[in-house]
């Protein structure tokens, strides 16, 4: 069950980096970075278990407070871009202010 | 006997489910259906983190990621009615260089894995939620009061950034 966890959350790893280098799309950049949180949350909890020491699952408890963080922050950061650009790509975020 | 084998048949339906999810998640080019692809592999995590023992991180995962973070993902897209991205619009060195590093990392990973030999296996772990509390508010007291200050520095930014004029 441990090795099976662990697999898990390197592919989730993988696929999160992934989807972060591949898609322009701000979104689906942000996805990515849900992805590759949750794989490391997976890591935490699979190790918590197998050392049968909870405070791994603690810091899960904060990073999961870390995401909502990011993604209110990055949602808005978003929002406020695509008012200005008119567009979800990245290719048009040249400039870091307007 | 028949419990544990149940156990088992459900534990890996739902690894090869999370790992199918993930797959969707990385491999659609719509938001929407990326962001409902996240949704279920969110889900399947929640069971995975119930079978290792972590009863209160599973309602958590499903209460505040899925019910809370994704919500705001959803109403976002909603609200900006995104296109799905068109094709062969990537960087053409990324389009080369993310599926090598993807397996690189995963062949990396699983080797160190099994070089390892990790093979204590759970023995009926189970998050004793009472300690978790009382250690979360003693010895983890800041980072708990840091977090706490950071979402509602988040919380305020965020209102800001998305006003139109401050």
């Amino acid at each position: 069950m441990i090795l099976e966890g662990l697999i898990l959350s390197i592919f989730l790893f993988g696929l999160g980096c992934m989807t972060f280098l591949l898609r322009r799309n701000l979104i689906l950049m942000f996805l990515g970075i849900e992805l590759i949180i949750n794989s490391a949350n997976l890591a935490f909890v699979v190790f918590s278990a197998n050392n049968n020491n909870y405070e791994g699952s603690l810091f899960v408890l904060f990073s999961i407070g870390i995401a909502a963080a990011e993604a209110a922050v990055g949602l808005a950061i978003f929002i406020s871009a695509y008012r200005s650009f008119k567009s979800a790509y990245i290719d048009f975020f040249k400039i870091l202010r307007f | 006997m028949v419990n544990v084998m149940m156990t088992s048949v459900l534990f890996y339906t739902f690894l090869i489910l999370a790992l199918i999810f993930g797959l969707f998640v990385a491999l659609f080019r719509s938001p929407l259906y990326s962001l409902l692809s996240l949704l279920g592999l969110i889900s399947s995590l929640s069971v995975l983190f119930y079978f290792y023992g972590a009863t209160f991180l599973s309602f958590i995962q499903l209460i505040v990621y899925a019910g809370g973070i994704l919500v705001l993902f959803l109403f976002v897209i909603m609200l900006l009615r995104l296109e799905p991205e068109e094709r062969g619009g990537e960087h053409p060195a990324f389009k080369v260089l993310a599926p090598i590093l993807f397996f690189a990392f995963s062949a990396a990973g699983v080797g160190i894995l099994f070089l390892k030999k990790i093979e204590k296996p759970v023995e009926g772990y189970n998050l004793p939620i009472q300690e978790f509390a009382h250690k979360l508010f003693t010895n983890y007291g800041l980072p708990f009061e840091a977090i706490t200050l950071l979402l509602l520095a988040s919380a305020v930014g965020a209102f800001i950034l998305a006003k139109r004029k401050i």
